[in-house]
């Protein structure tokens, strides 16, 4: 694969560079600092939520909120249109009395839908951007990856990242004192 | 630099203190006056100025209530949101005292506030009738003990939060907010109830051929809602000034941003349950409610309320960022905290009107911006006096030192 890769562009022979972290706070003041040096295709990965990591990785801005918003608003339409058509055109009922278009009564059914349509949006679309479900990734290449399930912190810089060089990228990460930088092949 | 180094630090500095200052003599003063006003109103005009009056009551009474079960929620729950506004949810439960006092022109003035006090309205209704002489349940010594003893409960309810809290600032074991955390349910349990059967008398009795199960709750939602969007604006505003900008962060701006969302769609989704199930059954008895308060002006107000204490509120409060800045926060919180005040006009002032003949109580408004500015200048005045006299961040609480170490927020 790198072979194919590299026979027209010598950047992306490597997927990128990754280094080792002993703590949290630790991996949010590299991956800000990376961040402050233009970085930006880069990738932290930890056993836990950690607090900030999204905002240094500035990764707050993404498109799950106007896919939820979408998905919310798609949900509750539907949902209230279903009934519409439902209790006006395909089974008119006289019930209580009450005239075929009962908007309030149709309140309860478009909060729930609009709830799912949120929710349904909010988790296929997080797992859609994300890329997953994705059977191969390069980082499990390197061998002490294994560890960032357990008590480990790392940060990937790759290599499609227009400020990623080599040697460069590999003094940054060198100056921030981690416990292992390792080459993440493909 | 962490919070527990230097409990001088957490005091208010010079500067704050100087607000503080201008802001409790100013309170005062126009608690003075409203008052002033209010007692004249009450005197030449009780059955305009009274119904504005208990607006006012249940408003600021409402702060308190939910600032002391908000503070036993974040005692039960912990969490480093309640970081920058534990102090003043026990500073505003400690007001609870100022209202006990206040309350006293309610007992004095049933008559001119509460139709199932006139005995030709109780003679000609059989629903008032079976509540006012059959059950003895609505009668003037009757609500006066019940509200004493709900004053009394929430008074033990918020001097063991205001003086627990304090009492561990000074010592590095855990004892009084373990004591603190033990109590918090059942004190829960106990306000939801004290709460609950206030809210019938206060609010619920002002309509006593009605009924509705849901209605304490409505009242407590919008409680708690209010209590919350007010200390939210007492911390934005004191958060210019150290310690509070320390403990006002962005990530605790969110979660309170979030808690007001949440309570805003609570809120909403308790009041059009009542309205929904009100609806649909078509009764009289129970519709009759809807029509005093949709007929007339009270109508446009009652849309009002749909569109601007839940949706403003509930899609200004969607955006993630946004909910991280406080300057957009405080207009918000501002804002629920207002249209608390239209919410509380709507539920009280139609009550007892009849229905077919819309008059709105234009009588009423000026008494009503005298009370909230004479009961809540008081209350203001004594909050202040009662936030500045303790540090403005809770020490070696545990609970917020365990939400702090496990977000791995910095301290600095």
């Amino acid at each position: 694969m790198s072979g194919v890769q590299g026979s027209d562009n010598h950047e992306h022979e490597v997927y990128g560079l990754i280094a080792e972290f002993d703590g949290p706070d630790r991996l949010v003041e590299v991956t800000q600092e990376a961040f402050d040096r233009g970085f930006r295709l880069m990738e932290a990965y930890t056993p836990f939520p950690v607090e900030g990591l999204d905002f240094a990785l500035g990764y707050y801005r993404n498109k799950v909120p106007a896919t939820v918003l979408a998905g919310g608003l798609l949900g509750g339409l539907s949902g209230f249109a279903l009934q519409c058509w439902s209790a006006m055109a395909y089974y008119p009922h006289d019930i209580a009395g009450k005239p075929l278009y009962s908007w309030p009564a149709f309140i309860p059914i478009t909060f729930e839908m609009t709830i799912l349509g949120g929710a349904f949006a909010a988790v296929f679309g997080m797992l859609y951007y994300n890329g997953l479900p994705s059977l191969y990734h390069p980082v499990f290449n390197v061998p002490e990856f294994v560890a960032a399930s357990d008590d480990r912190f790392f940060l990937c810089i790759q290599s499609r990242d227009p400020m990623f060089d080599p040697k460069e990228t590999l003094g940054f990460l060198e100056t921030c004192a981690p416990r292992v930088i390792s080459v993440v092949p493909y | 630099m962490s919070f527990d180094i230097d409990p001088a630090s957490l005091t208010a500095g010079a500067e704050l203190q100087g607000r503080f200052d201008a802001v409790q003599s100013r309170a005062l003063a126009a608690g003075v006056v409203g008052l002033g006003l209010s007692l004249a109103g009450g005197l030449l005009w009780p059955t305009a100025a009274l119904p504005a009056y208990l607006v006012a009551i249940l408003f600021w009474t409402g702060i308190s209530l939910g600032s002391i079960g908000l503070a036993f929620l974040h005692h039960l729950v912990g969490g480093s949101w309640g970081l920058p506004l534990r102090r003043p949810f026990e500073a505003g439960a400690s007001m609870i005292v100022v209202m006990a006092l206040l309350f006293a022109p309610i007992a004095l003035g049933l008559r001119f506030i509460y139709i199932w006090t006139d005995p030709e309205v109780v003679a000609h209704n059989e629903a008032i009738a079976h509540k006012v002489e059959v059950l003895k349940y609505l009668t003037p010594s009757g609500f006066t003990t019940r509200s004493i003893v709900y004053f009394a409960i929430w008074i033990v309810a918020a001097l063991l939060l205001d003086l627990g809290s304090r009492s561990q600032d000074g010592r590095e074991d855990d004892a009084p907010s373990r004591r603190l955390y033990a109590v918090s349910g059942p004190a829960i349990v106990v306000m939801f109830l004290t709460a609950t059967f206030a809210a019938f008398d206060w609010g619920m009795s002002l309509d006593p051929d009605w009924y509705s199960t849901i209605y304490g709750v409505i009242l407590i939602v919008g409680e708690i809602l209010s209590a919350l969007a007010f200390m939210t604006v007492v911390a934005v505003r004191t958060s210019t000034f150290e310690p509070m900008r320390r403990a006002v962060t962005p990530e605790r701006l969110n979660d309170v941003g979030n808690l007001l969302l949440a309570f805003t769609m609570l809120w909403a989704y308790m009041s059009f349950s009542q309205y929904l199930i009100i609806w649909l059954g078509n009764l009289g008895e129970e519709v009759s409610w809807y029509l005093r308060r949709t007929q007339g002006l009270w109508g446009a107000i009652g849309l009002c309320l749909i569109a601007f204490q839940f949706f403003a509120p509930f899609l200004a409060l969607l955006s993630r960022e946004a909910k991280r800045k406080g300057q957009w926060v405080l207009p918000i919180a501002s804002w629920i905290v207002l249209m608390r005040v239209v919410e509380l006009c709507w539920l009280v002032l139609p009550a007892g009107s009849e229905i077919g003949s819309p008059r709105f109580p234009w009588g009423s408004i000026p008494w009503v911006l005298t009370s909230m500015v004479g009961v809540g200048g008081v209350w203001i005045a004594a909050f202040v006096w009662r936030l500045r006299s303790a540090p403005l961040i809770p020490l070696h609480d545990p609970r917020i030192m365990a939400a702090l170490e496990h977000s791995g927020e910095a301290l600095v």
